[in-house]
């Protein structure tokens, strides 16, 4: 049981950002994937949820054993997949409760309609283990939201929808440390031997918190280099360049 | 349309009830008289520019009759089958008037007689204010002494089937008053075709507070014009939200006069035309005093064939300094064969004003309807959240919590029926 991706390409406006992308996160392991601006990161992630401006020219991704691609965006989730993205939408009007109401109102067997009460219950258990004031419940969602508060809900989201399989998209950006911590915190409570995550991230500081099994780097739209949690040091000591340059000299 | 059994009400002045005064029956002549002298708008009209004027043809409607049975309505609620009253609630406050437009013509004569009509009609729609006038109106007059605080809304329903009827909602709160009233529009079943020709008078004296809805949701054969003010006094408050969810076609023209200083207005109106409804909105905010302020929200959401047209004017008087005067239409269009056409103005004559105008016209944002699918949210429920969240955001400028939750019912069960 994975998510495994294979020989993935990617193109956005018929440059390709992904070049032959393989990586493989078993279930019940957190992988972190570090690397430069401009790698390709966030690109990955919006790949694997469906984004619709990315053409996928050749390479394949399944979830336990499920084509990813043969599913739209809304089906992926469905299906157990989560991306937190680096730049969450604000819906303005939609409250944060009714939105979550709907995610998880649409993976009810149909006929059947949500407990409101429960439900209720768990958000707001949910958001106070998150540090979120409740107000955030009849908030239009993440409208006005600063950087570590849309941060924070994505992190709800998270633990509200429970999913399979989740990428963390620079979570850690615009976070300073206290709530770096809160929402490390989060997600370590996520951790699961049913649950299989994809940390991206930039620095090392997050990985402190949130400690991976197996570190990736990548670099022009490919994994590049792939080792324990000492590699996530290694790389903040010595810097992207050294991968870059390893690259070229091999 | 069986309706020739009916004299129309283009023809032939309606019977007036016997037992109006005589100062209101000649009243009713001499507005007879108009309604015939004054010619029919049409398109060339700057009032009606845009305006599908060929839906408005009225020549086949006649009187609205009685019918049998009850509708079964609000129990606190006044309710209007057909211009006729069936059911009151139970009597209100002490010392609060809340009674029918005939009742108070009859029993409240002078008080009423000040008020009843006097707005007058500057927004293009003169010769039908006139036919209301003419007309035997239902509906009710509601007038809160000074200092009274009205706890529980007054609520007014119309049920409308075949033919014209003629509501009346006119508010009077004195001095440091406060109350909150809803109207709601409704047919008695599908297919009849019903015109709805109403008006509304809000008046706020000195400090006073008014909270005022007009729910409309009469069913896509009918029509209804509403020619509304809100005449705000010094210190004082009118709060209106104007939902239009039915209608083949329907046209409000809102005045607000902000005759005292630091009169505020704020002037709300949803509107979800779907299938070839036309929804026609027309507004005047009028600063004729120092440091007023008014706010005017009008959002439309359009689907399908349907067509939206928003004509506003801020007018600031030589005099009135200081005033803030916003007026802002937003339409979101949800298909291609939708239309939306805006004309914001503003003409300022004094100095020292904060005054903004402004219509944007969009489209869902494809990064939002994204942001929900990624959710597990499928895209028909995505965006029809997102056009929700769109209506519901005016909401958040009421106060009034009866009103509040009224309204967001009334949009939710909307778009639960849409696709
Ligand atoms: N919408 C876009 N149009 C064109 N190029 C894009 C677009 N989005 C990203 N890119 C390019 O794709 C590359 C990878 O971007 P991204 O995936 O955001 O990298 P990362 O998340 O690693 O910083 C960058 O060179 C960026 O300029
Ligand atoms: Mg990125």
């Amino acid at each position: 049981m994975s998510l495994l991706i294979t020989d993935l390409h990617a193109a956005i406006d018929g440059t390709e950002i992904l070049k032959g992308l393989n990586l493989e996160v078993p279930k019940g392991e957190v992988h972190a994937i570090m690397g430069p601006n401009g790698s390709g990161k966030s690109t990955l992630a919006k790949v694997l949820a469906g984004h619709e401006d990315y053409q996928v020219t050749s390479g394949s991704v399944s979830m336990d054993n499920q084509d990813l691609f043969a599913m739209e965006v809304d089906e992926r989730s469905r299906a157990g997949f989560f991306l937190a993205f680096q730049y969450p939408a604000e819906i303005p009007g939609v409250s944060n409760a009714n939105f979550l109401r709907a995610a998880l109102q649409a993976r009810m067997p149909k006929g059947e309609d949500l407990d409101a009460v429960e439900f209720y219950k768990e958000m707001r258990d949910k958001m106070g283990k998150l540090g979120m004031d409740q107000k955030f419940t009849g908030r239009a969602v993440n409208e006005g939201f600063s950087g570590g508060e849309k941060k924070r809900n994505e992190i709800l989201q998270l633990m509200m929808l429970a999913p399979s399989y989740a990428v963390l998209d620079e979570t850690d950006s615009g976070l300073d440390i206290d709530a770096l911590k809160v929402v490390a915190e989060g997600v370590n409570t996520m951790r699961s031997p049913a649950r299989g995550f994809l940390v991206i991230t930039h620095y090392q500081r997050l990985l402190d918190y949130i400690v991976p099994d197996v570190v990736h780097v990548m670099a022009d739209g490919k994994i590049v280099k792939t080792g324990g949690k000492d590699l996530a040091l290694e790389l903040e000591e010595k810097g992207y360049d050294w991968v870059k340059e390893e690259l070229v000299t091999s | 349309m069986s309706l020739t059994a009916t004299p129309s009400i283009f023809e032939v002045h309606p019977d007036c009830e016997d037992s109006a005064p005589v100062w209101l029956a000649e009243a009713r002549n001499e507005a007879w008289e108009r309604f015939t002298s004054l010619p029919m708008p049409g398109p060339k009209d700057e009032p009606w520019r845009f305006a599908g004027i060929r839906k408005m043809a009225l020549e086949g409607f006649g009187a609205a009759q009685a019918v049998e049975g009850s509708v079964g309505g609000d129990e606190n609620a006044f309710v209007f089958v057909n211009n006729r009253l069936t059911q009151r609630p139970k009597p209100s406050q002490n010392g609060v008037i809340v009674c029918t437009i005939s009742e108070a013509a009859e029993q409240h004569g002078e008080l009423f007689r000040r008020f009843f009509h006097a707005q007058g009609a500057p927004l293009g729609s003169e010769k039908f204010q006139q036919l209301h006038l003419a007309s035997k109106q239902s509906g009710v007059f509601v007038f809160v002494p000074r200092g009274t605080v009205v706890e529980a809304p007054i609520v007014v329903e119309h049920w409308v089937g075949e033919g014209a009827v003629f509501p009346y909602t006119l508010v009077v709160a004195e001095e440091n008053s406060e109350v909150t009233v809803i109207d709601r529009m409704r047919s008695l079943d599908d297919t009849g075709a019903g015109f709805a020709l109403g008006l509304f008078d809000l008046y706020a004296a000195e400090g006073a507070h008014v909270h005022y809805l007009r729910s409309q949701n009469l069913n896509l054969a009918s029509r209804s014009l509403a020619v509304g003010s809100s005449v705000v006094g010094r210190g004082a408050d009118v709060k209106s939200l104007l939902l239009n969810l039915g209608c083949g076609w329907s046209r409000n023209e809102h005045v607000s006069y902000l005759n005292g200083e630091a009169a505020n207005s704020d002037m709300l109106a949803v509107s979800i035309p779907t299938g070839e409804q036309e929804c026609d909105q027309r507004t005047f905010q009028h600063h004729r005093a120092e440091h007023t302020t008014s706010d005017l929200l009008f959002k439309n959401v359009l689907y399908d064939k349907s067509k939206s047209v928003f004509g506003g004017l801020i007018l600031v008087d030589e005099g009135a300094h200081h005033t803030d005067a916003y007026q802002t239409c937003r339409n979101l269009i949800l298909s291609d064969t939708a239309e939306a056409h805006s004309m914001p103005g503003l003409e300022i004559n004094a100095d020292q004003v904060r005054c903004s105008h402004g219509a944007t016209t969009g489209q869902i944002g494809e990064e939002e309807v994204f942001y929900l699918m990624a959710r597990g949210i499928p895209g028909p429920d995505a965006r029809r959240l997102i056009a929700l969240g769109f209506a519901l955001d005016v909401l958040e400028k009421i106060s009034d919590q009866r009103i509040q939750s009224e309204a967001a019912t009334a949009l939710e069960a909307k778009f639960a029926d849409l696709f």
